[in-house]
């Protein structure tokens, strides 16, 4: 009854205030009262006689009329035409704060809006009509129900029943978004789905049996409490209490099993609810395709339940608030593992302990060998090295290649990733390491001696050898390069989407090819996209994307460092689109670290993305900015990052609808 | 990889060239009740969706009606000329804007532009097969298939600013829910045919009880679930709710006519094969199979999802589909493009012909069906979507006349092509997409 009352003297407070700062803010985003069952503010700042003269005086000049610049006009006849807008693409919006805000629009050159003229725009953009259109459309929250991921269920079945492994291969794939498979919007459901799932339930609980051992690896700790009966591990102290009769046995096995499937506490009318099914198997005991065990179809019951296969959270009354402990014992164990949580993230949240030992845990989970999926997941999507896999070097010209050096560069790759995370190094060797790992075949291949047998082990890199980050391993070269040479494009492409979240306007269809018609090259790479960029046309975009490229063509297809092309010696320097330059390979990658505020912005980007199985919405901005400085202030460690991550109110809380 | 192509004979083995019982024709109960039963045998609804476009001016038939010369890309379609109409001037204007790959595929079928997005708030249409398969899909024991040869990209990013969602997906329930292609042939062939012989039939029917106790226990959590969930969140209980319904269905009603034996000496395959040809081939053969038995009515079938990078060193050249159809005028790639379109026309000959020998009373399954061929695509190097490639074969029960090349009014929408289809199939409704009206023409 109280908090009514707090809202209106707040909004009353804010109304006062917006009054003195020249009437521009009229109401905030967090005290906005909801409207109607959206939640959506009406627009606080008049179009027509406050926004339109201003698009006009500082805009229009070249985003208006006929053929406006880059394709874009801002000339809005009426609120509505910007409502359509909004609706067909609000990215465009995030844009225009953008350029506003860092002052990249207007140019320098032209006439440029005063202080509050600028930041009544960008009220504007924020908050009439990006935040409103993220209420209205019920962006920017965590997904309230989510379905698991391909990876997720199968990770999560194997660890339910302390499966060594666990594939669930027949399950298709899921659609990626943002370059991530566990976006919550595109997880659907289907017929054909859940009967792969029933299918799948089937298989595995046919796969149980009580002389299982757990998995070595993952739940030795476990092993000395946890003994399987009917297949399902059980606490040893409840095994040892015995069992009247086989009723008690099958109640005893699920009460266990159900909260962990489900991943939060029971109610005993839940158990009573599968119960039945024991009743059924028991009535069908040596039919041929039930295994003679009471408990299996109970369990099979559970593996396609709703509880099981989505990940359910709350939604709070109202407002912002934190999500439950076994919501954020989930939260932590998909982010990081990739699965399920274990015994001791549960015993936590029973005993609301986890949210104040989230620390500890959080660095605990990430020395567990659970934590590879934040390689094999995470990192092999967010630096697409799936496409490893179908590059394809033409034999010709590159008799060397072959699957055996294919598998060593993704292993490469995966093994120095790791190594950050679990010797908790700063994110930034991914722009710039003094190490590597290499076997043998791959250390020839990058014309390293002394380093013999299949076996990959931490090299020291020597700086004459001209390595050293992500972009110089032998797997990111090559699944940039097409069949015959290198294409620094892709190369640059690939820098700004992964390392730097900041991907370039595709480009036309009628683009030709570097080749011209005769199919070959007149020149040399550089010599033909220089050409390119003469033409104005092309110059907007290559100019931001060639540098990244040019830089690393010292370095082949296959990722073999080279001094020539043809007859050509290999000129690797360049000069980004801010005028800055560098001479040679060396030199850029002195100038990539230099960019690490930029680096850490988009590595934390993407890793929320896939924390949070939803893409950034304009409203995150100030969030990933606190996250930033903290992941900084930890001297970018890994696990600084992931705290920060954790940590922040996107990770920890919930917002109701309309919210 | 290396590719290893399976035995199509092996694979086929006792399917012959001429599937000998269909089933229609089986529940026929004399000759004097053909006429009776030839207007009650139910029309079929096929898509047949290849990617990237085409060289248009090799695949463009010239002459219109009934004097008319098949495209040389068409050649191998020759001997069905008399089964087929062949459209000109149908226009996907839908697919145009900044994805072309992107928005071609789900724009095709349902004529509504795609929104933009990564991700966050998806949004296609209900496409019009899907349309017809909620209205008409009770009747058979799946209201519709949904076939691939490939599940679409599986790393980094789709088309720029458009997740992949929509490249992957042609067929789409709602506009926010795709119907997935199936493209492992194993899965297809155990859910049309598995425990259908005589031999596997009692541990299916326990398994199909176990499976529908599982079933309705599901479906009281899930409505709870539904209940304390908000409107904007209520969708995914919907879908899973939805799938409920329908797997219910396959399980309890299946068609009466469906045979002890439908798979008809088809072996189950093991693996997704390598080579197109193969790969298309068991899914063809499947599709056909349960177009005959009458397990759907609906189905589409994706050659290659939009954008597609397949090479097919088995024609002679490595480089892919996608570099190849953004030829730019050279003359090698140009070849190489016709070459793939070829290859792609060659195997729908394969699937028409099959289509065309099963009996149906006294018709053929052809006869009674309606096969589109075609792509949202034009030409491929311009990503043009105008004129869009588009054969449609059989004569849909007696309602099309074939045999004809058919001049559409430039960039009529294709919609109206679906909307004369769906009204064929018993889906009657005055707009669909950016549809104008009828398409005039498909009766001489």
């Amino acid at each position: 009854m109280l908090w009514p009352m707090k809202r209106l003297t707040l909004l009353f407070t804010l109304h006062l205030l917006g009054f003195l700062f020249l009437c521009m803010v009229q109401r905030s985003a967090s005290a906005q009262p909801a409207s109607g069952d959206t939640g959506k503010a009406p627009p606080a700042i008049d179009f027509k006689s406050t926004v339109a003269p201003l698009l006009s005086k500082y805009c229009i000049d070249c985003h208006g009329g006929d053929k406006p610049k880059g394709d874009l006009s801002l000339e809005f006849g009426d609120p509505q035409a910007v409502e359509q807008r909004l609706a067909k693409d609000h990215k465009l919006f995030e844009r225009m704060a953008d350029r506003l805000e860092t002052g990249k629009m207007p140019p320098a050159r032209k006439l440029q809006p005063s202080a509050p003229e600028k930041e009544l725009l960008l009220q504007w953009i924020t908050k009439d009509l990006l935040a409103n259109y993220a209420v209205s459309h019920g962006l920017g929250r965590v997904a309230r129900v989510r379905r698991l991921s391909r990876v997720e269920y199968a990770n999560t079945v194997r660890d339910l029943f302390y499966f060594p492994e666990f594939k669930a291969d027949d399950l298709p794939p899921d659609d990626l978004g943002y370059g991530f498979d566990n976006i919550a919007d595109l997880l659907s459901m289907s017929a054909n789905q859940l009967e792969l799932y029933l299918k799948t339930a089937e298989q595995t609980i046919a796969q149980l049996d009580a002389t299982a051992k757990p998995s070595p690896n993952w739940a030795a700790k476990d092993k000395t409490y946890w003994e399987p009966d009917d297949g399902v591990f059980l606490p040893i102290k409840d095994l040892k209490m015995g069992f009247n009769n086989n009723q008690t046995r099958v109640r005893k096995v699920l009460e266990t099993f159900l909260p962990r499937a489900y991943r939060r506490p029971v109610k005993p009318q839940e158990i009573d609810r599968l119960m039945a099914f024991a009743q059924l198997s028991l009535a069908q005991e040596g039919e041929s395709y039930i295994r003679p065990k009471s408990t299996y179809a109970p369990l099979r019951a559970a593996l396609c339940s709703p509880y099981f296969l989505y990940r359910i959270e709350e939604d709070p009354p109202q407002g912002t608030a934190p999500i439950s402990e076994y919501e954020l014992a989930s939260r932590l164990s998909y982010f990081l593992w990739c699965s399920m949580p274990d015994d001791e993230l549960f015993a936590l949240a029973e005993k609301n302990e986890l949210r104040a030992h989230q620390e500890e845990q959080v660095r605990r989970m990430l020395r567990s060998p659970k934590a590879r999926a934040l390689t094999e997941n995470f990192a092999e999507q967010w630096l697409h090295l799936a496409a490893l896999s179908k590059a394809a070097p033409d034999p010709k010209l590159f008799p060397n290649f072959d699957d055996s050096l294919r598998q060593a560069m993704r292993q490469e790759t995966a093994l120095f990733v790791r190594y950050v995370i679990e010797q908790d190094r700063s994110i930034t060797d991914f722009l710039d390491a003094d190490y590597t790992f290499l076997n043998e075949r791959l250390a020839k291949h990058y014309g390293l001696p002394n380093i013999s047998g299949e076996e990959f082990r931490l090299v020291n890199l020597d700086p004459a050898q001209h390595r050293g980050g992500l972009m110089t391993q032998a797997s990111v070269l090559t699944l940039t390069s097409p069949p015959t040479r290198t294409s620094p494009v892709k190369r640059g492409i690939w820098i700004l989407q992964t390392l730097f979240n900041d991907p370039p306007s595709p480009p036309p269809a009628d683009v030709p090819p570097l080749e011209g018609k005769g199919g070959a090259l007149s020149g040399t790479v550089r010599q033909v996209l220089e050409a390119h960029r003469a033409n104005a046309q092309c110059a907007g975009c290559h100019s931001k994307i060639d540098p990244f490229g040019l830089a690393l063509e010292n370095f082949d297809a296959v990722g073999v460092w080279r001094t020539r092309e043809g007859q050509a010696t290999i000129d690797a320097s360049g000069a980004f689109a801010d005028g800055k330059s560098y001479r040679d390979l060396d030199e850029f990658r002195a100038r990539l670290k230099e960019r690490k505020d930029d680096f850490r912005k988009a590595f934390v980007e993407q890793l929320l993305v896939y924390g949070l199985g939803r893409g950034l919405e304009y409203a995150d901005r100030s969030a990933v900015r606190e996250i930033c400085n903290s992941a900084a202030a930890q001297d970018d460690r890994f696990s600084g990052v992931i705290l920060a991550i954790v940590q922040s109110d996107l990770f920890q809380k919930r917002t109701a609808i309309g919210n | 990889m290396a590719f290893q192509p399976i035995s199509r004979r092996a694979a086929l083995k006792g399917l012959g060239v001429t599937i000998a019982l269909p089933l229609l024709e089986a529940m026929t109960p004399s000759a004097r009740a053909a006429d009776a039963v030839a207007k009650t045998l139910p029309r079929r609804l096929v898509f047949v969706y290849f990617p990237n476009g085409v060289k248009t001016e090799f695949w463009k038939s010239t002459g219109q009606e009934k004097e008319f010369e098949l495209g040389k890309t068409l050649a191998a379609l020759e001997p069905f000329k008399s089964n087929m109409v062949v459209l000109s001037n149908l226009a996907d204007a839908n697919a145009r804007g900044g994805g072309a790959h992107a928005c071609t595929m789900p724009a095709y079928l349902s004529g509504t532009p795609i929104f933009k997005t990564q991700g966050n708030d998806i949004r296609a249409a209900t496409t019009c097969d899907q349309l017809i398969a909620q209205k008409i899909g009770d009747a058979t024991r799946f209201p519709s298939l949904e076939l691939g040869c490939d599940f679409g990209q599986q790393d980094g990013f789709c088309d720029t600013g458009y997740s992949c969602v929509y490249q992957t997906n042609i067929s789409w329930r709602s506009a926010t829910t795709p119907a997935a292609k199936e493209v492992n042939p194993r899965i297809v062939f155990d859910r049309l045919f598995a425990g259908r012989s005589a031999e596997t039939s009692i541990v299916q029917q326990q398994r199909e009880a176990m499976n529908l106790s599982i079933l309705d226990f599901v479906r009281e959590q899930a409505k709870d679930i539904d209940r304390s969930v908000g409107a904007a969140d209520r969708r995914r209980m919907d879908e899973y709710l939805t799938s409920i319904r329908d797997i219910e269905r396959r399980i309890s009603a299946p068609p009466p006519n469906l045979p002890a034996n439908a798979a008809n000496g088809m072996e189950r395959p093991t693996r997704i094969p390598a080579l197109f040809r193969e790969h298309f081939r068991l899914m063809a053969d499947m599709l056909v199979l349960a177009l005959q038995t009458d397990m759907t009515r609906v189905a589409t079938l994706v050659m290659g999802t939009e954008g597609n990078r397949r090479a097919f060193p088995e024609l002679g050249f490595t480089e892919e589909h996608h570099g190849v159809s953004h030829h730019h005028g050279d003359a090698s790639l140009i070849e190489k493009y016709r070459k793939i379109n070829e290859h792609h026309v060659g195997e729908m000959a394969y699937l028409i012909d099959r289509i065309s020998k099963v009996r149906e009373a006294e018709s053929s399954l052809l006869d009674n069906s309606m096969v589109v061929y075609g792509s949202g695509m034009a030409d491929g190097n311009a990503h043009a979507h105008a004129d869009i490639p588009t054969l449609l074969f059989g004569k849909g029960g007696g309602t099309i006349d074939t045999g004809r090349h058919v001049v559409c009014p430039t960039n009529t929408p294709i919609c109206n092509l679906w909307l004369s289809l769906m009204d064929r199939m018993g889906v009657q409704t005055d707009r669909f997409g950016d549809s104008t009206g009828l398409l005039g023409g498909l009766t001489a």
